[in-house]
């Protein structure tokens, strides 16, 4: 994963690849997507190049959270397997040319927000950046199980960015938008969790499964996903979303309570588990990144073709 | 018997290849945030241009 050039004493030097994945890419092309779906659906009219660089600005501050989460974090990293071929932890990026480097590209992340949209959209890129690399890293991860549950608004932001830098208000809609995103983040999580306890045990993280046990974690999973399906389907309700978002949103729904339903069930998170236990959380974990994709997905397709039937409402 | 002087030699040589491959990109991102600035500046002024032109 780690692009680095190892010398043959055994030092690592840092490649552009190294400072990229400081930027934790896969998150933020999550974060684009769904800055991108608000964007879109948000009504009015923003010039094609400010929005490309509005949208540029929504991936650069995730990728600044992301290089400042790693530099708290890197004794914990370095700690879990799945995270110690980090830059950080691997040695190919020292630790203050990350905290640099996140601090650097939040300043120009929020600058080039401003510049391209208006002040209330660049304010709350700043703030979602703070929530996520302050409130998050440094004060609720090492401290509460509820870590990732309050910590997961920092990720609901972008839909309620994007539609600000078009609008410059956020009504209900965006909040809606971002309300999927923050009910979807503890099942994700927690799904991973359950695979990962013991990694996150040996690092001292205190996620739920380590500290209430892995039968509390399944049953908040399948409450947090019970929780999610009448927030996915609000949009339908409220106009935002039409025919199609409602139809995808409710099979995706269905789908995601079943797999909830098969971790509720199974014993993952235990000792005693086995590898249809470890399975059943990790098809919820996979199906969960996809979840997102699809529902956001299906709201950009009916503003981007046009094809937005509102099932009631203003549309 | 190890030659100490060629491998470090050839570690200096990596640390400028990885150096310059930096540089490179950090050129390239330069580039392109002035680059942006500009066309979102020229934008600006031909909105503001425009909604001058109109109210008057």
């Amino acid at each position: 994963m780690s692009d680095t050039t190892p010398s043959q004493y055994g030092q690592q030097y840092a490649t552009a690849n190294d400072y990229l994945q400081l930027m934790k890419p896969r998150i933020m092309g999550l974060v684009v997507f769904t800055g991108v779906a608000g964007l879109v659906a948000a009504p009015g009219y923003m010039n094609l190049v400010m929005a490309i660089v509005a949208v540029l600005a929504i991936a650069l501050g995730s990728g600044a959270a992301g290089a400042l989460n790693m530099w708290y974090d890197a004794d914990i990293d370095a700690v879990m397997k799945r995270t110690s071929t980090r830059p950080i932890p691997s040695g190919a990026v020292p630790r203050e040319e990350a905290l640099a480097l996140g601090l650097v590209v939040s300043g120009v992340a929020v600058l080039m927000m401003w510049l391209a949209s208006n002040l209330f959209a660049a304010t709350l890129l700043a703030l979602s950046i703070a929530y996520y690399s302050w409130f998050y890293t440094m004060v609720l991860k090492r401290r509460t199980p509820q870590n990732i549950v309050i910590g997961g608004a920092a990720g609901a932001f972008p839909p309620v960015i994007g539609w600000a830098a078009v609008t410059g208000t956020t009504p209900l809609d965006p909040w809606i938008l971002f309300a999927i995103i923050f009910f979807w983040t503890p099942p994700h999580f927690w799904a991973l969790s359950l695979l990962a306890h013991k990694e996150y045990a040996k690092a001292g993280v205190p996620m739920l499964p380590v500290t209430h046990g892995a039968g509390s974690t399944r049953k908040q999973v399948f409450l947090y996903t019970l929780l999610l399906v009448p927030v996915s389907l609000a949009p339908a309700f409220t106009g935002l979303g039409g025919w199609i978002y409602a139809l995808v949103a409710a099979a995706t729904a269905m789908v995601f309570v079943w797999l909830a339903l098969a971790v509720l069930k199974s014993k993952a998170g235990e000792d005693t588990a086995d590898g249809p236990d470890h399975k059943a959380a990790r098809n919820l974990f996979v199906f969960s990144i996809f979840y997102l994709f699809i529902v956001f997905g299906a709201l950009l397709f009916e503003y981007g073709t046009g094809l937005h039937f509102p099932v009631i409402g203003h549309g | 018997m190890v030659d100490n002087g060629s491998l470090t030699d050839q570690a200096e040589v990596d640390r400028l290849a990885a150096q310059k491959k930096r540089n490179v990109w950090l050129a390239v991102a330069l580039f392109g945030f002035v680059i942006l600035v500009g066309m979102v500046s020229a934008i600006r002024l031909a909105e503001n241009i425009q909604r001058a032109s109109g109210a008057g």
